[in-house]
């Protein structure tokens, strides 16, 4: 089985950019879960998540996301999602999450769409 | 050869019997003597018919008082052991003074053998009798101690004994016709003495007797000795002696018979006495061996019925103490970096806690990783005179690869233990380790089989919220079926009813797995229930749905959910979708996957649900298939892993000739299984068949 990893590190726009890499199910969703929590504390709001190495998802893994984005948006954040696979993307789309995130091509597209701060 | 009855019942019959016959024959000889002797004025012996005929009469007492003996003596099971040989001994040594201080203090009017007032009589009858019941006593312990020498001849030798005590009578009764007989009496005697001595090895079990009992054992045994010399030195060398004088004219040289007898105890009674003092001075090491089995049987027992680990602790604890002969005792267990003790032997709690707020006894007893002896604490700091404690045995316990307890035990003496005792207490410690390893497991097996049983109830719970029947929907037939995965999952479908009285079927299936899932369905189950009532049609459904369990679920949860409203007047379906997977339909032998816009309920609040939801109507004729499933069924895996896919599915149902929704249903399930040949769900699969029924009427 795939192992899962995720990678933080800063972007620009003052972003923060989280690679996924390999199985994301019930067993890894914790350590997203930390590496979120982490970057919470450490003061990001803006994240991007770069799903270009990503395998599998599973409900569990998706409902990371939806943990976080409600704070990170009432803070003027956002969780934008990049470079997902077709198959990956199915699956977010067909439970209707691009309403909730946006979705980019690129982690570049998706660091630059964060609005300037006023 | 005569056998004792077993039972008791017949044995106490037979010993009054006995008693009754006994007691007869002593009154009958006691009146003949007197009317012979005192009335009379004749001595016992003067003719031949009247010796004869006392003589019968008193070796039918003899016999009777044998047969009581014989009766009532019980025959240990097995070895000799302490207890029966200390009862002999006393009773023996006992009856013996009696005897002795009796027939001092009555006067003795014997006349040549033949008492010559009544209270003679009496008395000479009450001595020779006693005499020879403690002598048949006696004879028959012995018989006893040969009998349970475990040898295959004991028996033999037992009648050899036997045989030579009736030739030492005969020799001696006919010691008036030669003194030959005498010698050979004399000579018998010492012959039976030899082969008492012989006879009575193996006194085994003195060796596994303990101190104390030992130490009893003597001070009887030099009773007995005494008893047995002085009764011996009568009846054998003092001819005139008051009881030897009512023997001899009880039975004709009577004497000398209970003088061998008692000659013979004595000799017994003197291997007894020194093979008691050979076996002294291992008695402390025999003591030690065998509370040590005791107590690691103990404590295996313990560990076989379960009982709780603090309980183990605290009975180690105390046997510890008591075989090391200590002067307290402690363990104390470990919980993260809390120390507890639970077991306290004379000593308190608050004055382990005052040991260990010293540093060098601290550091001694919390960092040891193997039982150390210390026998002086000189050996390990002279700052420690002031400690109460001397010497200390320390004995780590491991479970589970950590520390998890120390056993401390210690004395107020310096070299208070003895190498031994380490030896011991590391061997109560490993067994402490097994037993606590063995409780741990013993509770994960049962908090496994408590979430088994949990899950299982939860399995039910989901099953029976699933309906049974499906709605009678003419021209459409409908069948739905839920296959559980081994995990209890959140799948669910459900026949309906809308406001106006249309029907419906909706499938879900909630994110997760497990009672948390479980559950989750059973409360959109309650949702919908209520909101379907007032719900005009499916897309209206899932808005309201999402809109009561927004708020109560969990941010992480979401629900998947296809809703499909019948109206069997046009044959339409129309479906409405919040994030599940499509629906496929084959209208007029096209295949169309239907995936209406839509957001998984539980993500976005009302206002953003209710914009982004869509829903479509899907016209249908006759042999019109929809197949509305949940994710297990399209990701159905096989050996390999590999999922059996969407276009498989896509394609079954485009060739699929199935002419009602339960053989739809039974097709699709059929293709499922050979794929996933014979693996596992890892999830749960439902599958919702609608079919338009060829014997419908088609508008």
């Amino acid at each position: 089985m795939n192992l899962f990893t995720a990678e933080v590190k800063k972007g620009v726009n003052d972003s923060c950019v989280i690679t996924l890499m390999g199985y994301l199910d019930a067993h890894t969703a914790a350590d997203l879960e930390a590496c979120f929590h982490k970057a919470f504390a450490d003061g990001y709001r803006r994240f991007v998540v770069d799903f270009e190495q990503l395998d599998y998802i599973s409900s569990a893994g998706l409902g990371v996301f939806m943990v976080f984005i409600e704070d990170a948006k009432r803070d003027n954040g956002d969780i934008k999602m990049a470079a997902m696979k077709p198959k990956i993307f199915t699956v977010f789309d067909l439970l209707g999450f691009p309403v909730l995130f946006d979705i980019y091509r690129t982690v570049e597209d998706a660091q630059r769409a964060f609005p300037a701060y006023e | 050869m005569i056998r004792i009855p077993e039972s008791l019942e017949v044995r106490n019959a037979a010993t009054t019997f006995f008693v009754v016959a006994c007691i007869v024959c002593v009154f009958i000889r006691m009146a003949s003597v007197a009317i012979w002797c005192v009335a009379k004025g004749h001595g016992v012996d003067d003719t031949f018919v009247v010796e004869a005929g006392l003589t019968v009469v008193s070796d039918l007492i003899l016999l009777c008082i044998i047969g009581v003996v014989s009766l009532q003596i019980r025959r240990p099971t097995g070895a000799l052991s302490y207890e029966p040989v200390a009862t002999a001994l006393t009773a023996y040594s006992v009856s013996a003074l009696a005897l002795l201080v009796f027939a001092a203090l009555v006067p003795n009017d014997l006349m040549s053998g033949s008492p010559t007032t009544y209270v003679g009589v009496l008395t000479s009858h009450i001595v020779s009798i006693a005499s020879f019941g403690i002598s048949i006593g006696l004879a028959g312990f012995l018989a006893l101690v040969f009998i349970c020498r475990r040898h295959t001849r004991a028996r033999t030798y037992l009648f050899i004994q036997f045989g030579v005590l009736l030739s030492i009578w005969l020799c001696s009764a006919l010691t008036p016709v030669s003194n030959v007989f005498n010698v050979l009496s004399w000579l018998l005697i010492m012959i039976g003495g030899v082969l008492i001595l012989v006879n009575t090895r193996g006194l085994d079990w003195l060796t596994t007797t303990t101190m104390d009992k030992k130490v009893r054992l003597l001070w009887l045994t030099f009773c007995g000795l005494f008893a047995s010399i002085v009764l011996t030195a009568m009846f054998l060398t003092s001819t005139d002696s008051y009881v030897t004088a009512s023997a001899a004219s009880f039975v004709r040289s009577g004497e000398i018979v209970i003088g061998s007898v008692n000659f013979f105890g004595f000799v017994f009674f003197l291997r007894l006495l020194f093979s008691t003092v050979a076996a002294l001075p291992n008695s402390g090491i025999v003591d030690r061996r065998s509370y040590e089995v005791e107590s690691l049987a103990h404590i295996t027992r313990l560990m076989a019925e379960a009982v709780s680990v603090e309980h183990l602790l605290k009975s180690t604890t105390a046997l510890a103490l008591r075989i090391c002969r200590a002067h307290g005792a402690w363990t104390e267990v470990y919980d993260g970096k809390e120390s507890r003790v639970v077991a306290a032997e004379l000593v308190h709690p608050e004055y382990v806690r005052v040991l260990h707020a010293n540093p060098i006894i601290h550091k001694l007893i919390s960092e040891t990783t193997k039982p150390i002896h210390i026998q002086s604490m000189d050996e390990v700091s002279r700052d420690l005179d002031t400690v109460a404690v001397r010497s200390m045995i320390v004995v780590p316990i491991y479970a589970d690869h950590r520390r998890s307890a120390t056993m401390v035990v210690f004395s107020t003496v310096d070299y208070g233990f003895e190498p031994d005792d380490l030896r011991l207490l590391t061997a109560f410690g490993d067994m402490v380790s097994v037993a606590i390893d063995q409780a741990r497991l013993m509770e994960a097996a049962l908090a496994k089989e408590r979430l088994q049983k949990e899950a299982d109830v939860a399995r039910e719970i989901q099953s029976s919220l699933l309906p049974r029947i499906g709605p009678n929907v003419e021209p459409f037939s409908v069948h739905s079926v839920m296959i559980p995965a081994t995990e209890v999952g959140g799948d669910y479908f459900d026949y309906i009813r809308f406001s106006d009285g249309s029907r419906g079927v909706i499938i879900a299936d909630v994110a997760g797995k497990g009672i948390p899932a479980a559950l989750y369905m059973a409360t959109l189950k309650g949702a919908v229930l209520a909101e379907m009532r007032v719900s005009s049609g499916p897309a209206d459904l899932l808005c309201r749905v999402n809109e009561t369990l927004m708020g109560s679920m969990e941010k992480h949860s979401y629900i998947s959910l296809t809703c499909v409203q019948f109206d069997p007047t046009s044959c339409v379906l129309r479906i409405a979708r919040s994030g599940h997977t499509p629906a496929i339909c084959r209208v007029r032998g096209e295949v169309v996957v239907l995936q209406p816009r839509g957001v998984a309920i539980g993500i976005v609040p009302p206002a953003t649900f209710n914009a982004n939801i869509e829903q479509v109507e899907v016209a249908m004729t006759q042999g019109d298939v929809c197949l509305l499933t949940t994710d297990g069924a399209n990701e159905r895996r096989n050996r390999m892993g590999i999922e059996i896919g969407t276009e498989t599915i896509l394609e079954l149902v485009r060739t699929t000739k199935v002419t009602s929704a339960s053989a739809l249903i039974e097709m699709m399930l059929l293709a499922l299984e050979s794929h996933a040949e014979g693996t596992e769900p890892h999830d749960d699969i439902t599958l919702v068949g609608i079919v338009v029924n060829t014997i419908g009427e088609i508008p």
